[in-house]
C-alpha cells in the first residue's frame, strides 16, 4: 500500500506478518526480531536518515522471510527437545494438518458443483484404470503360474495351405524325441459323451494327455500322485466342476465313467480347475494311452485322427536350439527321408517353435497360427485407459484453477496477511488429496460393480481373482496419488506466484495455458467424435452383416449330427457304412415329422467346407468343396441359375453330379456345360455337372467367394440338416426332438441353429461394437466434464465482461449466446481435426470385408450435429447461471 | 570482504568471547563485531540468531528478558561455566593456527627445521 505518510508501526506490523504464521519462529523469537529492527532503526535515524530509508534499510539486512524461517528451523527441533516441548510442537504440527482438511472440506461445500464434477470424473477415470488394468494383467499373466513356463514351447507346423497347433499323433512322438528335448507331452483335444448311470453329459473340453502332462504343466492336484494318475490306460483324471457335475461332494476316485462305446475309465485323480488365464481348459484330463498305441505306426489313420498339440520342455536355450537345427535339416531333405524320421509328409513342410508364455497374444513367428487374444487389443486398452485418465486429470486440474482463481481474493487477503507460499501449496495439496482419495474409493465402487458386466465383455471371467493380487489396485493407487500431486501442485503454483496486491486484483493466468486448456477440449471433442462416427459406420456394418443376402436361408435351419459309434470319428475323414444308413434312416423319419420341411445329409452348414486345388490355365486356384446328397440345394434355399430339375436327373449318376456356383462356373466357362461331363479334377476326375447355383457365402463377409462345388461324396456324410417351418419354429423343434430322442436314445439332443452359427464369425467384430457402444458415451461424458471446466474457468475470466454487458442491456440470452458461440467455434474445430481420422480407421476397418457398406457423409453429419448439440447443452446451464448474478456484485470484487 | 568459511568458522570463538566481556543482546552484538573488524564481517539476523539459540540449546548460554530503562524489553544473552570452557578451547583451536601462520609470515630467519634457505 503506497500510502502518503509512513507509518514505522503499521510497516513493521506488516513485516511481521510475513513471519508470523512459520512454524519454526516461535513469538519469543518473533519480539526478538521486532526488537532488533527498532534498534537498528533508531541507530539509523539519529544518523539522520528518514524513518522510512531506516525502515527500509533494516527490511533489506533482514533478508528473505523464507531465508530467516529456513536457519530457524534448523535448531527449531533441537529447540523443542532441549526444553521438553517436542510433544507439543508435534501436536501443533498435526492441529495445523487437520485444519487444512477442514478447510478443505469448507471449501467443498461451497461449491458442490464443481467438486461433484470433479470427483465423479476421476472416479470414471480411475475405475476405468482398474478395469483396463485387470484385463490387462489377465491377459499379460497367461500361462505364467506354470513353475515351468520359461522353458516350455509349443510345436506348430505349416504347410502351403496354413498350418496348425495340432500335430498327427505318431509325428508328434517323434518330434518329442529329438535332441534337445527335455520332455513333453501330447494333447489330443476332444468332444466325448461322458457317462455315468443316469447322468450323460457331452465333455467339449476332453484332453487326451501323456502322463508327463502333471510333470510339466503346475496344475495342481486334489486327490492322486501326479507321477502316477495317467500311467494306465483308461485313467481319467476329473476337473472340481467335473468331479461336482457326477459325483456331487463325493470322492470320485477308484469310480468309473463311461462312454457310449463302452469303454470304461477309471477315475484316479481330481485336479483343481485350470485358471481362467491358462490357455489348456480341461474339464477331463484322460491318459494318452486309452487311445492305442499310435507310435509306431507310419502314416496311419489312426495318428491323422488323433491329431494332437505338442508341447516340449528345454532345459536351456542351446537345446533349443540344437531341436530346431536337427528338424529344419529334416524337412529341408527328401520327402522319403522326411516321412521317415517324422512320420508323415506334407508337401512344403515347416515346424516352428512357439513359447508358451507367448500363444494367448501373439501369432506363431511364421503368422501361421493366430491367437485367441490379441495384444494389440491389450495395449489399446492401456492406451486408452490412460489417456481417459490424463484427460480427467487434466479436467481436474483444470476446475481446480478455476475455483482457486475465485478464492484467488481471499488468497489475496491472507498472503497479505502472512500465509507464505508453503502453507498455500499444503492446503491445495490436502484438498486435491480429499478429491483423488474419495474418487479412489468411489472408483474401487464403479469398478466392483461393473466387473461382471467387463467380464462379459471379454468372454473370459477375469472375476475379483485378479483384483486380490493387489498389483492392480496399487497401480492405480499410485496413479490416483500423481494426480493428487498434480491437482494440488498447479493452483498452488499459479496462485503462490502472485504478490499479495496482484491477487487481489485477480489478474488472469497466462495466455499459453489458455490455449493448452483449450486444446485439450478440443483434443476431447475430437476423439468423442471419431468413437461417434465409429458406432454408426460399424452398427451400420453390422446390420448390413446381419441383413445380408447369404445366397441361401438362414433363419430356421438346423443341423443334427448322424450318430457314428466312434466318439472321435469328428477328426477322421470317412463316415463308416453304418453312419450312412443310420443317416438315412433318420432323415426319413425327419421328413415326417411335422414342422420339417426340408431334410438334407451333408457335411454340414455350408460354412464347413473343405478346400483343394484345381488348375485353371495351369495355374492352381482354391476351390471349396462342400458335400451333400440332391436335396441340399432345397434345403438351404439356394438359387438355381441353370440346371432346374436336376435332381430327378440323379438317380443312376449320384455319385459323380456335381453343383457349382457361378463364380466358378465363370472361371471355367461352365454355362454352357450343364448336363455334361466335366474334365476337370473335382476331387476325382469323370464328374459331370448337373447344375449352376447362385453365389453364397461359405464363410464371413470379410472373404471374397471363391469357387465352389457341391458334391456327393457319402464319405462326408456328417450331419443332417433341417428346414423348419418358420410360423411354428419352437413346436418344430420340439417334435424333431422327439423323433430324435425315439430313434437315438443315447445321445443328447444338441440341435446347431444356422444363424447363431453365422454370428459366431464375427465375433470380433461384436466385441469391437460393444466396445465402442461404450466407450462413446463415456468419452462424451468425460469430453463434458472437460467443456464443463473450461466454461468454468472461462466464465471466472470474464466475470467483469459479463457483469459490463448486463449493465449496458444485454439480455440472458444474448450471454448465453457469447459463450455459447465460441463452445461452437471449438467443436467446429474439434470436427474438422476429427473427420479425416475417423474417415481413415473406418476406411481401413472395413477393407477386412469383402462385402461391406460405403462411407456416407451424413454419418459425419450426424456425429458433427451431436457433437455440437452435447457441448451446447453443457455451456449453457453455466452461462446461464453466470448471466442470472447481478452485475453489481461481479464488478463490485475490486 | 572475507571469504564465507572463514566469517562462518569465527562466528562462535567471536560470540563467546563478547559475551565473556559482559552480558548482551543480539543487535549490539552485531554492532559490536562490526566495529571490532571494520565493517568487514557484518552478521545478519538469520547469522546470529539462530547461533545464540542453539549455543543456549547446547547449554553454553543462558538468556533472558530485560526491559531496559527506555522502554522495549530485550532478550540477553550471557556465558554459563559451560560456555566458558567451551570459550577456552576455541581460544586454544584459533591460537595454534594462529601462531602457526604467523610464524610463517615473519620476516626474519626462520629456524632451520632440517630443511635449506630459500
Amino acid at each position: 500500500m503506497t500510502g502518503d505518510h509512513f507509518d514505522l508501526d503499521t510497516s513493521i506490523a506488516a513485516w511481521r506478518r510475513t513471519l508470523e504464521n512459520r512454524p519454526s519462529i516461535e513469538m519469543d523469537d518473533l519480539e526478538e526480531l521486532e526488537q532488533h529492527v527498532r534498534d537498528q532503526i533508531a541507530d539509523l535515524t539519529k544518523h539522520g536518515l528518514s524513518e522510512q530509508a531506516a525502515f527500509e534499510r533494516a527490511m533489506y539486512d533482514m533478508g528473505a522471510p523464507e531465508t530467516a524461517a529456513a536457519e530457524y528451523g534448523k535448531v527449531y527441533w533441537g529447540k523443542m527437545h532441549s526444553r521438553g516441548r517436542l510433544r507439543d510442537a508435534v501436536s501443533a504440527r498435526i492441529a495445523r494438518a487437520r485444519n487444512y482438511f477442514a478447510v478443505a472440506t469448507r471449501m467443498f461445500w461451497r461449491q458442490k458443483a464443481s467438486t461433484l464434477v470433479s470427483v465423479f470424473g476421476l472416479a470414471v477415470a480411475l475405475a476405468t484404470c482398474l478395469l483396463v488394468g485387470l484385463y490387462a494383467e489377465h491377459e499379460f499373466t497367461f500361462d505364467r503360474f506354470h513353475e515351468r513356463a520359461d522353458e516350455i514351447y509349443r510345436i506348430v507346423w505349416g504347410h502351403d495351405l496354413g498350418g496348425s497347433a495340432l500335430v498327427p499323433a505318431h509325428g508328434a512322438t517323434r518330434l518329442g524325441d529329438m535332441p534337445g528335448v527335455d520332455d513333453y507331452v501330447r494333447i489330443h483335444p476332444a468332444s466325448v459323451i461322458i457317462q455315468r448311470g443316469d447322468l450323460r453329459f457331452k465333455e467339449e473340453e476332453f484332453y487326451y494327455a501323456d502322463a508327463s502332462f502333471f510333470e510339466l504343466f503346475t496344475f495342481p492336484l486334489l486327490a492322486g500322485d501326479p507321477a502316477r494318475v495317467l500311467q494306465e490306460p483308461n485313467a481319467v483324471v476329473l476337473s472340481e466342476s467335473a468331479t461336482k457335475r457326477y459325483f456331487g461332494e463325493e470322492n470320485p476316485v477308484g469310480e468309473t465313467l463311461s462312454l457310449p462305446n463302452g469303454t470304461t475309465l477309471e477315475v484316479t485323480g481330481v485336479v483343481r480347475d485350470a485358471p481362467t488365464n491358462s490357455i489348456l481348459q480341461y474339464d477331463m484330463v484322460a491318459s494318452y494311452n486309452t487311445l492305442g498305441d499310435s507310435r509306431d505306426r507310419a502314416n496311419d489313420e489312426a495318428g491323422w485322427t488323433y491329431q494332437s498339440w505338442l508341447y516340449l520342455a528345454f532345459s536351456s536355450e542351446s537345446d533349443v536350439r540344437r531341436f530346431e537345427d536337427h528338424v529344419s535339416a529334416i524337412t529341408g531333405g527328401a520327402t522319403d527321408s522326411e516321412a521317415s524320421a517324422l512320420g508323415f509328409a506334407v508337401p512344403n513342410m515347416y515346424f516352428e517353435l512357439q513359447p508358451l508364455t507367448d500363444i494367448r497374444l501373439y501369432p506363431s513367428p511364421s503368422g501361421t497360427v493366430q491367437p485367441t487374444g490379441d495384444v494389440r487389443y491389450v495395449f489399446i486398452f492401456l492406451a486408452v485407459g490412460l489417456l481417459i485418465l490424463i484427460i480427467a486429470g487434466g479436467n481436474y486440474v483444470n476446475l481446480a484453477t478455476a475455483t482457486s482463481l475465485q478464492r484467488a481474493q481471499e488468497v489475496g487477503i491472507r498472503k497479505a496477511l502472512g500465509a507464505q507460499r508453503r502453507q498455500l501449496v499444503w492446503q491445495f495439496f490436502c484438498e486435491a488429496a480429499l478429491v483423488c482419495g474419495v474418487a479412489f474409493i468411489l472408483a474401487l465402487a464403479l469398478a466392483l460393480t461393473a466387473l461382471p458386466a467387463f467380464d462379459a465383455l471379454h468372454g473370459a471371467d477375469i472375476g475379483l481373482g485378479a483384483l486380490a493380487t493387489g498389483r492392480v489396485i496399487t497401480a492405480t493407487a499410485g496413479l490416483a496419488v500423481l494426480t493428487a500431486l498434480a491437482g494440488g501442485l498447479y493452483p498452488a503454483a499459479i496462485l503462490s506466484r502472485y504478490s499479495p496486491f496482484a491477487s487481489l486484483e485477480r489478474t488472469a493466468a497466462g495466455p499459453r495455458s489458455g490455449a493448452v486448456r483449450k486444446g485439450l477440449v478440443i483434443f476431447q471433442f475430437s476423439l468423442s467424435t471419431v468413437l461417434i462416427v465409429g458406432t454408426i459406420v460399424v452398427d451400420a456394418q453390422m446390420k448390413y452383416v446381419s441383413n445380408a443376402r447369404l445366397g441361401y436361408e438362414t433363419a430356421h435351419i438346423i443341423k443334427l449330427p448322424i450318430p457314428t459309434t466312434d466318439a472321435n470319428a469328428r477328426f477322421s475323414g470317412s463316415a463308416a457304412p453304418a453312419t450312412r444308413n443310420r443317416g438315412r434312416i433318420l432323415k426319413q423319419a425327419l421328413l415326417q415329422t411335422p414342422g420339417v420341411e426340408q431334410a438334407s445329409i451333408s457335411s454340414g452348414f455350408p460354412v464347413e467346407y473343405v478346400t483343394g486345388r484345381v488348375n485353371l490355365d495351369d495355374q492352381p486356384v482354391e476351390v471349396r468343396y462342400v458335400s451333400a446328397d440332391p436335396d441340399y440345394v432345397q434345403t438351404m434355399g439356394m438359387d438355381v441359375l441353370a440346371g432346374a430339375n436336376f435332381s430327378d436327373q440323379l438317380s443312376g449318376d449320384l455319385p459323380r453330379g456335381v453343383v457349382v456356383n457361378e463364380t466358378m462356373a465363370r472361371l471355367w466357362d461352365l454355362q454352357d456345360k450343364v448336363g455334361q461331363p466335366l474334365d476337370l479334377n473335382l476331387l476325382g476326375a469323370d464328374r459331370r455337372l448337373l447344375a449352376i447355383v447362385a453365389d453364397f457365402h461359405t464363410a464371413s463377409l470379410h472373404q471374397p467367394i471363391d469357387p465352389t462345388v457341391l458334391l456327393v461324396e457319402p464319405d462326408w456324410f456328417h450331419a443332417i440338416v433341417l428346414r423348419l417351418d418358420g410360423g411354428q419354429f419352437s413346436s418344430a423343434v420340439a417334435s424333431v426332438r422327439r423323433t430324435w430322442q425315439r430313434l437315438v436314445p443315447d445321445r443328447p439332443f444338441e440341435p446347431e441353429y444356422l444363424d447363431e452359427q453365422l454370428a459366431q464369425l464375427y465375433q470380433s467384430e461384436q466385441r469391437l461394437a460393444l466396445l465402442i457402444g461404450v466407450g462413446s458415451p463415456l468419452a462424451i461424458l468425460i469430453a463434458c466434464l472437460g467443456l464443463f471446466s473450461l466454461t468454468a474457468l472461462s466464465i471466472e475470466h470474464r466475470r467483469k465482461e459479463v457483469g459490463v454487458r448486463k449493465v449496458l442491456g444485454a439480455s440472458v440470452a444474448g450471454i448465453v449466446k457469447l459463450f455459447a458461440t465460441d463452445v461452437v467455434r471449438l467443436a467446429v474445430v474439434a470436427f474438422v481435426v476429427a473427420a479425416p481420422v475417423a474417415y481413415v480407421l473406418m476406411r481401413r476397418w472395413l477393407n477386412d470385408f469383402a462385402f461391406r457398406i460405403e462411407i456416407d457423409w451424413w454419418m459425419f453429419a450426424m456425429a458433427g450435429a451431436l457433437t455440437v448439440t452435447v457441448a451446447i447443452v453443457t455451456v449453457s446451464y453455466q452461462s446461464f447461471k453466470a448471466a442470472l448474478v447481478d452485475p453489481a456484485r461481479s464488478l463490485r470484487q475490486e | 570482504m572475507i571469504p564465507r568459511p572463514l566469517v562462518a568458522a569465527s562466528i562462535k570463538p567471536l560470540l563467546l568471547s563478547i559475551l565473556a566481556e559482559h552480558e548482551s543482546y543480539g543487535y549490539a552484538i552485531i554492532e559490536r563485531v562490526k566495529s571490532l573488524t571494520g565493517g568487514q564481517i557484518e552478521w545478519t539476523t538469520s547469522t546470529l540468531y539462530p547461533v545464540l539459540h542453539s549455543l543456549e540449546n547446547d547449554g553454553a548460554l543462558r538468556s533472558w528478558w530485560q526491559s531496559s530503562p527506555d522502554g522495549p524489553r530485550r532478550k540477553y544473552y550471557a556465558l554459563t561455566p559451560k560456555g566458558e570452557k567451551s570459550l577456552a578451547r576455541e581460544k586454544q583451536h584459533w591460537l595454534d593456527v594462529h601462531h602457526a601462520l604467523l610464524e610463517l609470515w615473519d620476516e626474519g630467519p626462520k629456524p632451520a627445521v632440517g630443511g635449506e634457505l630459500a
